[in-house]
């Protein structure tokens, strides 16, 4: 007796995980955010230091570097999900956009870097800024 | 005089050779991620090591043998084996660790990428191995590391809010995202970096190197009491460095130029270039310890002559050991595996051999065929019992954790 | 062991894979592998270590602490360590001197 309640709570618990489809979607994007935003937040005080003769421009060029992998690795991952209602749909597309703005601006630092253009590296920390706070906002969406 | 330059020498060493790559990622890693919330694991664990290395300074200063002779001679042969594959394993696992920590603190100073210096870091390992005295190899890299006090300096600079750092220390609980797999996996994994199985078979094989007797216990325990805790508050400083900057920020540590980036901000471009060569100093010792113990351990094992103390030649099995593992190593980087990735999980290994060491230790430092009448009193006994417990369960923890979070994501 | 020399010793405690050295150069020579013992005498006495593919006879014994001193005079205990040098290790230059 016991042992059957406990398989069909078991059961219960699998089963709540995977039925919904929605939850499991705003679970992967909300991680992908935070990974995303660790790596722009990243970018914005390694060109923030740079701006402020904190950091050598080979250091921070490094970072930077390193920062654009995290972006992508961060977004290929969630574009390898499957949405499968109309609201997971929207909720992909937004999250993809997202990402996709963010990666856009830490690879124009990137260039910018490369190329010792420091003026053009800060032109985007508006840009960076804006991408923290809506992948902030999309890590909220789950634990 | 001369005995307290020596004393004051040798615990200033132990500071700078504290700090390894893996103490610098996880400290960071942790302190981004938990803040101070998991601040107590070290202070735990340099109390764990602290209590056994001073065990094995005790065994080296009265029998002059080291922890890997025994080891077998306890254990037996089959059980000393599976201690020998499991040490050597982390081990090697912790040298690839650090000549990719040396490789990439090479990388942070020039620009060049870290693959193009890391055959040049193996080699140049293997050149002072083969050259330079023991006794000069330690002091030398030991002081240099202590150039990472740097890290503390940047804290206060930083100004934190002491309180809340206070605050968060005094809290032993997950915080935010993280949950309590998560929060476990990474206590397991600072327990394995504070307390690395190569830094006791290093420190005791170290004694026989410099011929330790049984007045130099002073100085071996100085080094022990003093040195490793002023070391710990090191590891403490790199953690409340990123708990200050990165917790707030959201930034997670995965790359060594993040580990450095609290000291840039904090101290300029001096702070950088010290902070560089102190991570430098500080890989590049722990490269050459962990070499020597892939020899120390495989040798003493197998009754082989060892050590820097004799021609290299007539330690040549020895040698043949470290060349080995450092060409193992040089490959293993060369398929461009991520060092920080290599670092987070050699530590959790680490911590997984932490029982195997540990307990030969326990029972030869009661055994007064090896040490006399300077034997662990009840309260050193009790203390021992209690952490090879600790380890025991962090040990069989480590692997199931690892799944369960998925290496800590 | 045998004549004035005896001692009793826990074979297994106090022999068994401990340390070898070479009494003549106090370099490290391998570790007791096994131990031979005479049962026919009262009580047994060890008759001989076995180290890898060398017994040594237990007149060849001259001390033993925490390690095992043993006097190796024609036996080659260093086969394997030897090996290694010579194809080896001797050929890296640097390897007759000290390091400084």
């Amino acid at each position: 007796m016991r042992r059957a309640v406990a398989v069909a709570l078991l059961l219960v618990l699998v089963l709540s995980s995977c039925a919904d489809p929605d939850q499991k979607l705003r679970s992967a994007a909300a991680q992908s955010a935070r990974d995303a935003a660790s790596e722009v937040s990243t970018t914005r005080l390694a060109v923030e230091q740079l701006r402020a003769h904190r950091l050598w421009s080979q250091s921070a060029g490094q970072m930077v570097e390193d920062a654009q992998k995290g972006v992508e690795k961060a977004a290929s991952s969630f574009s390898s999900q499957q949405p499968s209602t109309v609201t997971s749909t929207r909720l992909y597309e937004q999250v993809t956009k997202t990402l996709d703005d963010a990666q856009t601006a830490v690879t124009a630092v990137r260039i910018a870097l490369g190329n010792g253009d420091l003026a053009a590296a800060e032109q985007q920390l508006t840009a960076l800024r804006r991408s923290d706070a809506d992948l902030g906002r999309i890590g909220e969406l789950a634990k | 005089m001369k005995k307290v330059l020596g004393v004051t020498l040798g615990i200033l060493t132990a500071i700078g050779g504290f700090v390894d790559i893996g103490d610098l990622v996880t400290n960071a890693l942790v302190g981004a991620r938990f803040g101070l919330h998991l601040a107590w694991v070290v202070i735990v664990g340099v109390i764990g090591i602290c209590l056994y290395a001073e065990m094995c300074g005790r065994v080296v200063a009265m029998s002059g043998r080291p922890v890997f002779d025994l080891i077998r001679e306890r254990l037996g042969p089959r059980t000393g084996l599976l201690t020998l594959v499991a040490s050597f394993l982390v081990t090697l696992l912790t040298l690839i660790a650090e000549i990719g920590g040396v490789a990439l603190a090479l990388e942070l100073a020039s620009g060049v990428h870290y693959l193009l210096w890391m055959p040049l870091a193996a080699f140049a390992v293997w050149l002072v191995i083969w050259r330079v005295k023991f006794s000069r190899l330690e002091q030398v890299f030991g002081l240099l590391g202590l150039l990472l006090v740097v890290f503390a300096v940047a804290l206060f600079t930083l100004g934190p809010d002491w309180g809340q750092l206070l605050h968060q220390a005094t809290r032993p609980h997950p915080i935010g995202h993280e949950n309590w797999a998560t929060y476990a996996y990474y206590g397991i994994a600072l327990f394995g970096a504070a307390m690395t199985p190569y830094e006791v078979f290093f420190f005791s094989s170290g004694g026989v190197e410099e011929k330790w007797t049984r007045s130099d216990l002073v100085t071996a325990r100085s080094n022990v009491f003093v040195g490793f805790p002023l070391g710990g508050l090191l590891s403490l400083a790199i953690m409340g460095g990123a708990a200050v900057l990165f917790l707030p920020a959201g930034i997670k540590v995965e790359t060594l130029g993040q580990v450095t980036l609290p000291v840039a901000v904090a101290l300029g471009k001096l702070g950088l270039a010290i902070v560089l060569i102190g991570v430098f100093a500080a890989t590049f010792g722990a490269a050459l310890e962990t070499a020597l113990s892939c020899g120390y351990t495989i040798a003493q094992y197998r009754g082989w002559q060892w050590g820097k103390f004799v021609r290299p030649r007539e330690a040549s099995r020895f040698h043949v050991v470290i060349i080995v593992c450092l060409v193992l190593a040089m490959l293993t980087l060369l398929t461009a595996v991520d060092p920080v990735q290599v670092t987070e999980y050699s530590v959790v290994f680490a911590a997984m051999a932490l029982p195997l060491t540990y307990l030969p230790i326990l029972i030869v430092a009661n055994d007064p065929d090896y040490v006399g009448e300077e034997k662990n009193g009840p309260v050193r006994n009790a203390f021992g019992l209690v952490y090879l417990a600790l380890l025991t369960v962090a040990s069989a923890a480590a692997i199931p954790l690892m799944i369960i979070t998925k290496g800590g994501q | 062991m045998p004549g004035e020399s005896g001692r009793v010793l826990h074979a297994q405690l106090h022999l068994l894979d401990r340390q070898l050295i070479d009494q003549a150069d106090g370099h490290l020579a391998g570790k007791v592998d096994d131990v031979e013992l005479d049962l026919d005498a009262d009580p047994p006495v060890v008759t001989a270590l076995i180290t890898g593919r060398e017994r040594i006879t237990a007149r060849r014994i001259v001390d033993i602490t925490t390690a095992v001193t043993v006097s190796v005079e024609d036996l080659d205990l260093d086969y394997y360590d030897d090996w290694v040098e010579n194809h080896v290790i001797a050929k890296i230059p640097g390897a007759r001197h000290a390091p400084e």
